[in-house]
């Protein structure tokens, strides 16, 4: 799950770090409000759930209070479509308004979970303000990788390496090993899985006249799996930033991914979807979705996944592939006759049943006059699928 | 001959008595596994699939000579059950759970690490079969025969589709292996790659991987630089977006890391061959065995 900018800055300063004073607005009225209580020039910062904002224009500087209201009246509601947003808009539901910064140093710093290692691993770099992948490709020898013991967590040497990384020393050392311990409890604390301060910026004191380490922008990504322990972060879901359509899905056990396609998919199992999206996509047709039925779906599960699927209007042909192990093979049958029993309009079906309980599944498939293809493999509901296109005026074909 | 499993090894189930744990220990059972006994804290004393139920796994040990534990404790308490098993002495250690927190498993494999005789696999897996003889899992057990082919994979259909086509070729298996589709995982490919290298029951060994992480890239060096025998791999999720989970918790393309291409481009360089759809991939291994 991920958390808004404001919502990540808020927990940092919950653990001791430094965030510019800021108020969320969700109107005009309410950033005037707050603007009045900062100090200007103001930073205004949509809050969406997508890097890469500044470029795409959703942060925004004002120096009059008229600015400002200009400003920030464009910005809410409007849709903003990011490198990072995946194609598509993001309506901006509340802004950020913040005091204006000045630094003399940006560096970048992150903690996330090494998958290899198995450990939290430190990233720090003396390159701020661009995205990790960029760094990657522009400064890779300045990126350093720290991963910490969990028996040890930070030591004084960790903090060392991290500081000539950052290229500081003295109190801008001391400093660095204060907030690398915080960043450390907040993720550990609260099972993070990605914990990005970038920039963090070293200028004019907030708390105190001398310069300090300040958090400009952060990004925190909890760990879902962990969310049962942690009340107060699923408290901060936004659900204005999840697809209705997910949503709904999880809250019945399926995994769903909305795609860019036409062709509905219901698999059962997360690599075997994956893998019949990539076969069909190799045949020049794309997906409208992923949906993973899970192990052991009842015909309850599969009609409800038959109901998210056919409730998407771009969807044209419906694709069912079932490897049936624990799953039964006539329950999922079962569950899409029960799922469309009534209904006029019906999509095109092609289905490949296979394993457990087949041939049952098969004859309740057959005892319906429902529109069903069967194919015996992949390559076959390919073909079968695009006789279906052919009949739909607006597709166009790939091949 | 196979890896990890074999019709001698003498099997515990914790979390016996919960509707999965009990379904598939009465399915293991009926595969022909020597299913032993199994663990539920304050059942103790009571039988479950007619079989002996223990307090603790260290008891479970101690009345039945188990040296492996299939886990289907819920989530939350995965870890307590997986540390209890490493604790009591349990070698292998085949954990079924989906959705247990990466945190926990980060502990989990700090403490495994001054273990270096227990193994464990998993989390979020099928389990380990080896056909004819031991089944300690939820994969349908008809569809796999005894044969040559070893198999390691982080996905469970997906594994089921690849095993049903071979078998239906006549082509067998010596050991499936799922190794889970969590970010974290008790064993890697590399770990069982390794196992399979030596094994004399296997001569060729199916890869299957998929987006996230770099586990098969680092499988790819190891393959090039330490395998004789032949290695086919197929990845899946080419048509998956970025930064979007997809099912699985660990199948996430992340900071530019993990994505199809760059798995399928280390594994070729590697010299290893990589099936582009699971249908190619039975002639590939009919070839070869």
């Amino acid at each position: 799950m991920n958390l808004h900018e404001y919502q990540a800055k808020q927990l940092l300063a919950q653990y001791g770090a430094v965030i510019p004073f800021g108020c969320v607005a969700v109107s005009v009225e309410e950033a005037e409000a707050a603007a009045a209580k900062i100090h200007g020039p103001w930073v205004i910062k949509a809050q969406i759930h997508a890097g890469g904002r500044g470029k795409a224009g959703g942060i925004q500087i004002a120096n009059q209070p008229q600015e400002l209201k200009s400003k920030t009246g464009e910005l809410l509601g409007k849709e903003l479509a990011t490198r990072q947003s995946g194609g598509q808009g993001r309506v901006v539901h509340k802004v950020l308004v913040e005091e204006k910064i000045s630094f003399q140093k940006e560096c970048y710093l992150a903690l996330t979970t090494d998958r290899e290692k198995a450990v939290v691993s430190i990233l720090a770099s003396r390159h701020g303000g661009m995205e990790i992948e960029e760094m990657a490709q522009k400064h890779p020898e300045d990126i350093w990788v720290e991963p910490i013991d969990p028996l040890t967590g930070v030591r004084s040497f960790h903090i060392r390496r991290v500081a000539k990384a950052l290229g500081v020393n003295g109190k801008e050392a001391v400093s660095v090993g204060t907030l690398l311990k915080q960043l450390y409890g907040l993720y550990t604390e609260l099972e993070l899985s990605i914990l990005e301060i970038n920039p963090l910026v070293f200028g004019e004191g907030i708390r105190s006249k001398e310069p300090e380490w300040i958090v400009l922008d952060a990004k925190i990504s909890a760990d879902d799996n962990a969310l049962f322990r942690h009340q107060n972060l699923e408290a901060l879901r936004d659900l204005n930033e999840e697809d209705p359509a997910e949503t709904e899905a999880n809250r019945h056990g399926l995994s769903y991914v909305r795609l860019n396609g036409d062709i509905g998919c219901m698999v059962n199992g997360a690599g075997l979807a994956m893998a019949t999206l990539d076969e069909i996509k190799n045949h020049g047709l794309e997906p409208a979705n992923f949906l993973d039925i899970g192990g052991g779906a009842n015909s309850e599960r599969v009609a409800k996944a038959i109901e998210i699927i056919t409730s998407d209007a771009r969807v044209q042909v419906i694709l069912i592939n079932i490897f049936g192990g624990i799953t039964q093979c006539d329950q999922v049958a079962q569950g899409v006759i029960d799922a469309l029993k009534g209904r006029k309009r019906l999509l095109p079906m092609v289905v490949r049943l296979e394993g457990t309980r087949v041939e049952e599944g098969r004859k309740l498939f057959q005892s319906t006059s429902l529109p069903i293809t069967p194919a015996g493999n992949l390559s076959e509901a390919a073909k079968e699928i695009k006789k279906h296109l052919k009949h739909v005026h607006s597709y166009q074909q790939k091949n | 001959m196979s890896i990890l499993i074999n019709k001698r090894t003498k099997v515990i189930c914790q979390g016996i008595t919960g509707q999965a744990g009990l379904f598939h220990t009465e399915q293991c059972l009926k595969y022909g596994t020597k299913m032993v006994g199994g663990v539920t804290p304050g059942k103790g004393g009571t039988k479950a699939a007619k079989l002996p139920v223990f307090d603790s796994v260290e008891e479970a040990v101690k009345e039945t000579g188990a040296t492996a534990s299939m886990i289907f404790v819920p989530a939350a308490f995965a870890c307590d059950a997986v540390l209890e098993a490493a604790d009591a002495g349990i070698e292998l250690i085949i954990t079924i759970t989906e959705g247990i927190p990466v945190s926990d498993m980060v502990k989990v494999k700090r403490y495994l690490a001054a273990k270096p005789n227990i193994r464990m696999i998993g989390p979020n897996c099928p389990g380990v079969i080896t056909p004819g003889e031991c089944k300690i899992g939820i994969m349908p057990g008809y569809i796999h025969k005894k044969g040559k082919v070893g198999i390691i994979s982080r996905s469970g259909t997906l594994t089921y589709e690849v095993v049903y086509a071979l078998t239906r070729d006549g082509i067998g298996q010596s050991t499936v292996v799922g190794i889970g589709g969590d970010p974290i995982q008790g064993s890697s490919f590399i770990d069982l790659l390794e196992l399979f290298e030596k094994d004399k029951g296997t001569n060729v060994v199916i890869v299957i991987g998929e987006i996230g992480g770099t586990s098969e890239e680092r499988a790819a060096e190891f393959i090039e630089k330490k395998m004789k025998k032949p290695v086919i791999a197929f990845i899946a999720g080419k048509a998956a977006p970025p930064g979007r989970r997809m099912g699985h918790a660990g199948a996430i393309i992340s900071g530019g890391q993990g994505t199809w291409q760059g798995k399928v481009k280390a594994l070729r360089q590697a010299g290893i061959r990589v099936a582009e759809s699971t249908e190619e991939i039975t002639p590939i291994i009919g070839g070869l065995v």
